[in-house]
């Protein structure tokens, strides 16, 4: 479809066309604006809380429990030097031996999700599995924030 | 060895885990295909070759 789509538009007369080889759901996992009908539902990067702690592998779990407490949050995401999700550290890996690093600590690899996704469909599927909170991330791993469970409901689904 | 211990509950297949909750005691196992389908990160190709 890109193709023609991009000849189509040249046709238009527009003179600068080029192909997007990553598709519009790569546009959309980055967080970037759309436009029409769609993209007027909630999705999972409006909602998700940019300002969660993260930590990286090599960090004591002690100092970054206290940080998190601190900052009142309970769960923290531990991040390369690029941003990219490595793991999930949420109440239960938090209160774990402080002298761990948080490469021992963390949930490996956890589920993530991208912007882009229905808030409705994410509440759905948050209830069903009881998961209090799951992190969003670009297309290519890097986190945009931690999606709450509470913050999905109240925002994807209709008032009861 | 990875142990497949648990089924998807959409297609059948048989998985390690659940791909949304990574609970192992989780009552509604869906595979990542299915999930990711589900969510509409991604669209079902009608065929392997694409279609």
């Amino acid at each position: 479809m890109a193709p023609r789509a991009a000849a189509r538009l040249e046709t238009l007369g527009f003179g600068q066309v080029h192909e997007y080889r990553g598709g519009k759901l790569d546009w959309m996992a980055a967080g970037l604006p759309t436009e029409g009908e769609n993209s007027l539902h909630p999705r999972a990067g409006d909602a998700a809380r940019k300002d969660v702690p993260i930590c990286s592998l090599a960090d004591r779990l002690g100092d970054v429990r206290d940080r998190v407490k601190a900052a009142g949050w309970d769960a923290a995401l531990a991040v390369d030097g690029e941003g990219v999700v490595l793991g999930l550290l949420r109440s239960k890996e938090l209160a774990k031996d402080p002298d761990l690093r948080i490469e021992q600590a963390m949930r490996p690899g956890p589920s993530t999700f991208r912007p882009y996704v229905s808030l409705h469909e994410m509440a759905h599927f948050m209830e069903e599995h009881d998961l209090e909170s799951s992190p969003v991330t670009t297309s290519d791993g890097k986190l945009v924030g931690l999606l709450y469970r509470a913050d999905a409901v109240r925002l994807g689904m209709p008032p009861k | 060895m990875i142990a497949l211990e648990v089924k998807c509950e959409k297609c059948g297949k048989d998985i390690d885990v659940c791909d949304m909750c990574e609970d192992p005691a989780c009552k509604h196992v869906v595979c990542h295909d299915c999930l990711s389908v589900a969510l509409d990160e991604r669209r079902p190709q009608p065929h392997e070759h694409g279609g």
